[in-house]
């Protein structure tokens, strides 16, 4: 064989398994004869929700045809978002983004500013709750991302496990919940070894667990704060935050909250009388539970001296478009679609996951939702009072650094909450610090 | 007429390091443009006490894996230089962990420290012991990364000790017993200089593999508790990954190989001094 | 005694792998109970998992990727491996010296760059991503090279008088007198890329596209809350399965090729 032809065989053969292997799967036929690309989470519900969305949409505008493509599974949406932007091919719409990425988004010039349609703000005053409204607004004032939908996180409990023990709910306050905690926690089965705990608090410390633990607490604690205040300055450098790293220090302490790793739902395994979720557990417990296994949900405690409403972390989605899109003005249309009323009755009923919606509650298309979900009114209830996440490209470093402190402080119990806070906050600053140079 | 693949070679080794050398030198999250930052990203580093505290962790997992490693791997290389009936079911079952994945070694490893479930705290509950809290506390757990370390790879380098003592002839063993050299001083002054090139190559390659640990960690304890497991890699996966700091995770791993390059040379140096 | 010893070694080897293959075939209750054998046995734990995951999907990926790679680097390394011990060229000495350099760079270096060029390349997520960045090793390089240089210049010279182009002296000659080469470098090849994990966490993010080892390792620390320990566990032995029962049948080929990797390293 000549050189020439050895190097034309490599690379066949190269070609060869470069193209054999099929591609990514989400290569479609022809695109042509759609007009808009829109993304979903991988939730299976609310790929339903999306179908279904997507298939009235195409019926009533045959011109302007979406085509649906769910996030593909894997560690996180946000990671498969990113190599769509890094190899431009971002969808028109997407209604899985998380608040906490969407201030890198907008200072990478990636979203399409919404504010700047001309009917934007009629909806947003119609729709979101006015509580809510400058909550998800970047730091350039600009609205880039629709709060769509929440979950808003509280505190089950185990009403067998609670009764037994004469305990009696709600527990509001810190002391109160303590007091509970003496009788819940137990050895059941005499070996010397508790069994029993009051509540699973994640030790993990990778940055998300803390939204379960001491960012929703804090915001409970706080009265509805962030982590960082319209000045800039570090919220949770205050006497709620180190309340809150004090509460959680105390259950580690007395052996209230268990320090181990568990494999499965120690909630639904009845070994911890309490579990801080989402309404998403709510079908999973009614999937998994034990006939005699019964729950019931209380809001977030608050230190003993906190006065005012019940704040949550709402765990909030929000809807946007990218700027990669050739047709904006239909993109605006399509999420217009998404978040009328019908699309977010049928979003209640098939993923049992809340719209950032007023007053849907009193909503007279709700209605039979409700009556047939009354444990879902908890939830709905809390909707005006949820709490989202500063708009700050540090955000998941921070949470990093309070996990670790929360490790340090709490869990390890190797120094004081209020080194703890402090030092957090000190770190947290420095991270500001390098944002606005 | 290996230019092509040479090419292509190049492309996935030098080129990668070219680029990293250009990321330590700027900020990049990968979606908006570089920015360039001079030396800021090394001036971060000194004072980062994350990654200070991996090196430590490192190197206080190689004060325990390293001579474990080394003195059971002679023990059982010894043990194992005879002819005996078994000697091949022997020899295949301390290789065996050397095969499978770390990952199936990590999540079975997990499950036998788990606190509450785990099978040594119920042994040790058995014999009248106390649970110990093998992957949630900080004096425990990195010692207990370490220990699994050593179970997967001694077949390893018990395989190099068998290789290395093979070679030596039996006559050599034989005079010195004529001579009157206890069995323990045999070892002390055939075997051991014999085995002195292996031992450091044992060496090397376990510091290597310490820096290296990644899925340990991972799996196990996330890098806790109070960061007393975080590993350099994890923490360098951590930045690159989960905050996307380009630049910064570019730099740490500049200076984790530098790091692993000098302890190597030292221990090069030390230990063949004393061939 | 002796033997004894080496008895109470060998058992401390295998006894988890036994206790992890009772563990997954016992109702998950039962899995903290100190004894081996459980009330009965039970193959939910397995159903489970293939419940959950796509599993087998990922034994292909993985089956795929690790052939792929370790074909190319046999061919590959073992043509570089050739030119290095029999051709003179033009610049030989430099690209000796080059290939040895980036042998000693440790991948935490070129992890991220590499990573770039993937997606850059808009190759996430693909089997190019997993197979490009192993095709060719300086370390099989380098061991062809020894394995190489042991085989006598007149066989070459005799096939080169005859006709023979270079790349048929490679595979007609060559290939035969190193059989045990291929077979040290075939080995180590495939087994280290089928445990391969960190590469596949970082370009793969699509469920289907996974590797074995990577699916398990996510299920491991996986949020999903219905998985039980016996669940996890019987995951990792379904990873663990394929390789155990290459090497119950060739373990003789994986020890003596490791063993040599070390005396010639």
């Amino acid at each position: 064989m000549s050189g020439v032809t050895k190097i034309l065989l490599f690379w066949l053969t190269s070609v060869a398994v470069f193209v054999i292997p099929c591609c990514s799967p989400q290569e479609d036929g022809s695109e042509s004869e759609y007009k808009l690309t829109f993304w979903s989470s991988n939730n299976s519900f609310e790929i339903q929700h999306a179908r279904e969305i997507v298939s009235k949409w195409n019926v009533l505008y045959p011109d302007h045809k979406v085509r649906y493509q769910p996030v593909p599974e894997g560690r996180s949406s946000e990671e498969v978002i990113l190599a769509a932007i890094v190899s431009k091919s971002t969808p028109d719409v997407y209604t899985n983004i998380w608040p906490g990425v969407t201030q890198q988004y907008v200072e990478a010039g990636i979203m399409a500013r919404l504010d700047q349609f001309p009917d934007f703000d009629s909806l947003y005053t119609a729709r979101v709750p006015s509580s809510l409204h400058d909550k998800f607004r970047s730091k350039d004032g600009g609205i880039y991302q629709f709060p769509w939908k929440c979950n808003p996180i509280v505190l089950y409990y185990n009403k067998r496990m609670v009764e037994a023990a004469g305990v009696e709910v709600p527990l509001r306050t810190y002391s109160e919940f303590f007091r509970a905690a003496a009788k819940l926690t137990q050895d059941s089965d005499g070996d010397g070894y508790l069994d029993r705990w009051m509540m699973d608090v994640d030790i993990n410390t990778e940055w998300w667990h803390r939204f379960f633990d001491v960012y929703t607490m804090f915001i409970a604690a706080s009265g509805g704060k962030t982590l960082v205040d319209e000045d800039g300055s570090i919220s949770f450098d205050s006497s709620e935050g180190i309340q809150v790293f004090d509460f959680l220090r105390q259950g580690f302490e007395k052996g209230y909250f268990p320090n181990a790793f568990f494999q499965g739902d120690v909630f639904l395994q009845q070994k911890v009388a309490l579990h801080i979720s989402g309404p998403w557990n709510i079908s999973h417990l009614e999937r998994y539970r034990d006939d005699d296994f019964e729950y019931g949900f209380m809001p977030m405690p608050v230190p003993d001296d906190y006065q005012g409403n019940s704040y949550t972390y709402g765990d909030p989605k929000c809807a946007g478009i990218f700027n990669t899109s050739r047709n904006p003005e239909t993109a605006w249309k399509f999420l217009k679609f998404m978040l009328t009323e019908p699309a977010d009755k049928r979003l209640l009923e098939l993923t049992n996951q809340l719209p950032i919606r007023k007053n849907i509650n009193s909503n007279e298309n709700f209605i039979e939702y409700f009556e047939k979900h009354p444990q879902y009114i908890f939830f709905a209830d809390m909707i005006p009072n949820i709490v989202s996440v500063d708009q700050s490209i540090y955000l998941q470093e921070m949470f990093d650094i309070i996990s670790q402190e929360f490790d340090a402080s709490c869990v390890q119990r190797l120094k004081s909450p209020r080194e703890g806070i402090r030092y957090a906050a000190e770190r947290c600053r420095n991270l500001i610090k390098r944002e606005e140079l | 007429m290996s230019s092509p693949y040479l090419i292509f070679f190049l492309m996935f080794s030098v080129y990668p390091i070219l680029f990293s050398l250009t990321l330590v030198f700027h900020r990049w999250n990968i979606i908006s443009p570089m920015k360039f930052v001079g030396l800021e990203n090394l001036s971060y580093l000194a004072h980062d006490p994350l990654f200070w505290k991996s090196i430590t962790n490192t190197f206080y997992f190689l004060a325990i894996h390293i001579p474990l490693q080394v003195v059971l791997a002679l023990v059982l290389a010894n043990a194992l230089n005879k002819k005996m009936w078994g000697i091949t079911f022997f020899r295949a079952s301390f290789f065996l962990p050397v095969v499978i994945s770390g990952v199936v070694v990590t999540i079975l490893w997990k499950s036998l420290y788990s606190t509450e479930t785990g099978l040594l705290n119920s042994l040790l509950i058995q014999l009248g012991l106390f649970k110990i809290p093998w992957l949630t506390s900080v004096h425990w757990a990195m010692p207990s990364i370490a220990i699994m370390a050593t179970w997967k790879n001694v077949g390893l380098y018990t395989v190099f000790f068998l290789a290395g003592l093979q070679g030596i002839p039996r006559h050599l063993y034989e005079a010195a017993e004529l001579d009157g050299a206890s069995p323990f001083q045999q070892f002390i002054h055939i075997t051991v200089p014999v085995l002195n090139p292996v031992v450091l190559m044992v060496v090397i390659l376990s510091t290597i593999n310490g820096f290296n640990l990644f899925i340990e960690p991972y799996v196990t304890t996330g890098g806790g508790p109070v960061n007393s497991t975080l590993s350099v890699v994890l923490y360098i996966y951590r930045q690159a990954f989960s905050f996307y700091k380009m630049g910064y995770a570019a730099t740490l791993g500049f200076t984790l190989a530098l790091i692993i390059f000098i302890v190597t040379l030292i221990q090069k140096t030390v230990l063949e001094k004393e061939m | 005694m002796h033997y004894l010893l080496l008895l109470i070694g060998a058992l401390s080897f295998l006894y988890p792998f036994i206790w992890m293959v009772s563990a997954t075939l016992k109702p998950e209750n039962e899995i903290a109970h100190l004894s081996l054998i459980p009330s009965h046995i039970t193959f939910d734990s397995y159903r489970a998992v293939f419940d959950k995951i796509p599993i087998i999907r990922s034994f292909f990926n993985s089956l795929f990727v690790s052939s792929a790679i370790t074909a190319s680097v046999l061919v590959f390394s073992s043509m570089v491996g050739y030119a290095m011990t029999f051709l003179a060229f033009k610049g030989k000495s430099l690209i000796f010296y080059v290939l040895l350099f980036t042998m000693m760079i440790p991948f935490q270096i070129t992890l991220i760059p590499t990573y770039i060029l993937i997606v850059k390349l808009g190759l996430a997520d693909s089997y190019m991503a997993l197979i490009l960045p192993f095709m060719v090793s300086a370390f099989g390089i380098f061991l062809f090279k020894q394995y190489f240089s042991s085989i006598p210049r007149d066989l070459i010279d005799a096939a080169r008088i005859d006709g023979s182009s270079e790349i048929m002296i490679l595979f007609r000659v060559i290939w035969p007198n190193a059989f045990p080469g291929l077979v040290t470098v075939g080995i180590i090849t495939f087994l280290t890329t089928w445990n391969e994990v960190l590469w596949p966490l970082i370009v793969i993010r699509e469920q289907s596209m996974m590797t074995m080892p990577q699916m398990v390792t996510l299920f491991a620390i996986g949020g999903s809350a219905e998985s039980q320990q016996g669940v996890i566990l019987a995951s990792a032995m379904l990873l663990a399965i394929p390789v155990i029962i290459i090497y119950i049948f060739f373990q003789r080929y994986f020890i003596e090729s490791m063993a040599s990797s070390g005396v010639k390293g």
